[in-house]
């Protein structure tokens, strides 16, 4: 491993002062830990309903304070090689407590894209089972002074204690955002408890934290005001549709997965249901995603229709408005025309037998994924959505990380 | 494609499938429909009344004239020879239900439409008349679906007689039971007062409600909101039922159509009565008997 590739920060920076972003968005009280200094103390409670305090780890000859969130891409990759590691290293005496800093209120609904689960208390307890954590994994969002008195800028954002609770490195887990490990080229973290095992000093005690921002109790108001109004501008049109076009989006020739909901305005399952497909689709706008709905109120109830959509805001996202001139598409909401169901039953396949609402998820390819007669679980389908999208960045898209330089994360 | 029904001269009658049918896991419609005519025979001048009856399968319901939260109102259209006369459809008294987090007002199980076919007064005996009727549904449960049907009756014309044959009197005193009341020319206003509707109107003397099982189905849709409790006062010969204005894109017409249902005695009957509001005049402020 090549010394030039390392970053030059051989101390911890002091935040204050690095940026007016990032100044502007550390909430009153923050302070990041600096090297040698002692773990502050915490009492959190887990998802086991547990507390925690900083001496119930006494017995572990090193420490591992990392905060990770539910729902951070970054995280998630990191955490495919993070786990393994923490478990093979637990017999060279290294204890392992995980905090999540973030309040869900503070995320805003298009952050979500990238997990099932968002930061609350009981969501960290789903998170937790289905990854396999062997740790505590605390709340911290509630006051965020554990996050506040370590100084967690990002999750993940790891603190390396010695065995007198010292901090001796601080930082990211390694220098890759993506899963696989093929990608990575630096082992901080790794390397740096490999120093301490061995008794010697750490080389390099610090590499910036790169995440997702951690989720300030002070944004709530502003991320409450954005999840109401950021969709109030995005604009709301619906196209009649017939048979052959819905045969086309089936066919799905677009690099987008897609989601099509058929849906009425007399239909009360539909009714019930279209503000968590909205809601799904405002999560999934960052992706390769898109919601289609198609009515099947009668041709000339167009403004019925309309004013149903622009009551649910659902209108398109930009990404999706910008990948449908390829398509000789102008809206993602449509209107069937025809008067017969027949060909529309050919066109969606055998899984529709003509009761709405009915959703169908459609690969690009046209691959069918899913489909579902009736109200739809909307976790069941953010599921069956994230495993075909994937919980973190795929490498093929080569976007600029993003760190906690910014102020968010995706 | 519409599914065709008919109906020999002696009366027998022929079940009909809905136009979509529809299987979830297993080959059974949520929905049959049947056309029936009460009378064996028909004569000239002399009315008769036909039914189409929709049978559902338990946990699906259908809509009433007004279907609530959501829903679609069933469309009937009855074909009869050029010289016969139809009368207005007679709806049964709906219920309230929840379904999906939404109140409708339609039908659970059974419900029957009537018509009244007057046919003139001079007919052939030993004709056959065609009267037939198309009707198109929603049926909702987990799931909604739109569906139709058609049906045809070729009714054999009697000479006059005393006393009509009626084969299926019974099957439709039962349907007649289901609508609601209508007494001719009863008083009735309504009004906004603050947030509510209040409906107003002269009520028979003899007539026992049990108050807070009264409610008020209006005939236009949008006009309250469907989840809201309506309260109800009796003084004298007059009932005052009070409800909650719908909260967006509100607006009453100047006339009002609608059903007052109600339990009737005190709690110990179960018996459900129905009346008819023909019109209801809108009244500025508040009305004074």
């Amino acid at each position: 491993m090549s010394s030039l590739n390392r970053p030059s920060l051989a101390a911890v920076p002091t935040l204050r002062g690095s940026g007016p972003e990032l100044e502007s968005n550390l909430p009153d009280g923050f302070r990041r830990l600096q090297l040698g200094e002692s773990a502050p103390d915490f009492l959190l409670r887990g998802v086991d309903d547990a507390e925690y305090r900083l001496a119930d780890f006494a017995a572990h000859k090193f420490l591992l304070v990392v905060f990770l969130s539910n729902h951070c891409p970054y995280s998630h990759a990191a955490e495919t090689r993070m786990l393994p590691w923490i478990e093979s290293m637990k017999q060279r005496g290294l204890g392992v407590v995980a905090i999540q800093p973030n309040h869900p209120d503070a995320i805003t609904v298009d952050e979500l894209g990238y997990s099932k689960y968002s930061d609350s208390f009981e969501e960290m307890k789903l998170y937790a089972r289905e990854n396999g954590f062997t740790f505590p994994y605390l709340y911290d969002g509630e006051t965020q002074a554990a996050a506040k008195a370590y100084g967690a800028l990002a999750t993940p954002d790891l603190f390396l204690f010695d065995e007198d609770r010292r901090l001796r490195y601080s930082g990211r887990f390694d220098d890759s955002r993506f899963a696989d490990p093929a990608t990575v080229t630096l082992h901080d973290a790794k390397d740096a408890l490999a120093d301490l095992v061995a008794n010697r000093p750490v080389r390099v005690p610090y590499a910036r934290p790169m995440g997702c921002a951690v989720k300030w109790l002070s944004k709530i108001t502003k991320v409450s005001h954005a999840n109401q109004t950021n969709w109030d501008h995005e604009p709301i049109s619906v196209a009649s549709i017939g048979s052959a076009d819905v045969a086309d989006l089936m066919a799905n020739r677009s690099h987008k997965l897609r989601l099509i909901n058929l849906w009425a305005t007399w239909c009360g399952p539909c009714v019930a249901e279209f503000p968590e497909l909205t809601n799904l689709s405002r999560r999934l706008r960052k992706r390769d995603f898109e919601f289609i709905s198609i009515s099947m109120d009668d041709p000339h109830d167009e403004p019925k229709v309309l004013r149903f959509l622009e009551r649910h805001h659902a209108g398109m996202p930009a990404r999706v408005g910008a990948s449908l001139a390829g398509e000789q598409r102008t809206t993602n909401n449509y209107l069937f025309a025809e008067s017969s169901q027949d060909d529309l039953a050919a066109a969606l396949g055998e899984g529709w037998q003509g009761p709405i609402p009915f959703t169908i998820l459609v690969a690009p390819g046209g691959r069918i994924v899913w489909q579902h007669n009736g109200e739809v679980d909307t976790v069941e389908l953010s599921r069956v959505i994230l495993d075909e999208l994937g919980g973190y960045y795929p490498q093929q898209e080569n976007e600029t990380p993003i760190s906690v330089w910014l102020p968010k994360d995706q | 494609m519409a599914a065709k029904g008919s109906i020999d001269a002696g009366g027998a009658l022929d079940y009909a499938p809905p136009q979509h049918s529809w299987s979830n896991g297993q080959d059974n419609s949520p929905a049959t429909t049947r056309l029936m005519c009460e009378a064996g025979t028909i004569q000239g001048g002399r009315s008769f009344w036909l039914a189409l009856v929709l049978k559902m399968q338990p946990d699906w319901h259908c809509y009433w004239l007004n279907p609530g939260h959501t829903g679609f109102t069933p469309r009937l259209k009855w074909s009869v020879p050029e010289s016969f006369h139809v009368g207005e459809t007679a709806w049964p008294q709906p219920r309230r239900f929840m379904a999906s987090g939404q109140i409708g007002f339609g039908y659970e199980h059974e419900v029957a439409w009537l018509v009244e076919i007057t046919p003139p007064s001079l007919l052939s005996a030993g004709a056959q008349i065609r009267v037939s009727v198309g009707v198109e549904w929603l049926l909702c449960r987990d799931v909604c679906l739109r569906s139709g049907a058609s049906h045809e009756l070729i009714l054999p014309v009697s000479p006059p007689v005393a006393e009509p044959c009626l084969p299926y009197r019974d099957i439709f005193e039962r349907f007649r039971l289901s609508l609601p009341q209508s007494r001719d020319e009863v008083e009735a206003v309504f009004y906004a007062e603050g947030e509510f509707w209040v409906l107003r109107l002269h009520i028979p003397a003899d007539t026992t409600f049990n108050l807070p099982e009264v409610y008020f189905y209006p005939c236009q849709a949008g006009w309250i909101d469907p989840v809201a409790y309506q309260s109800a006062t009796v003084q004298g010969t007059t009932i005052e039922v009070q409800m909650l204005l719908c909260d967006t894109d509100c607006s009453a017409p100047d006339e009002l159509k609608g059903v007052l249902v109600w339990r009737e005695g005190n709690g110990g009957s179960d018996s459900i009565a129905a009346r008819r509001v023909d019109t209801a005049r809108k009244s500025i402020g508040k009305w004074r008997s």
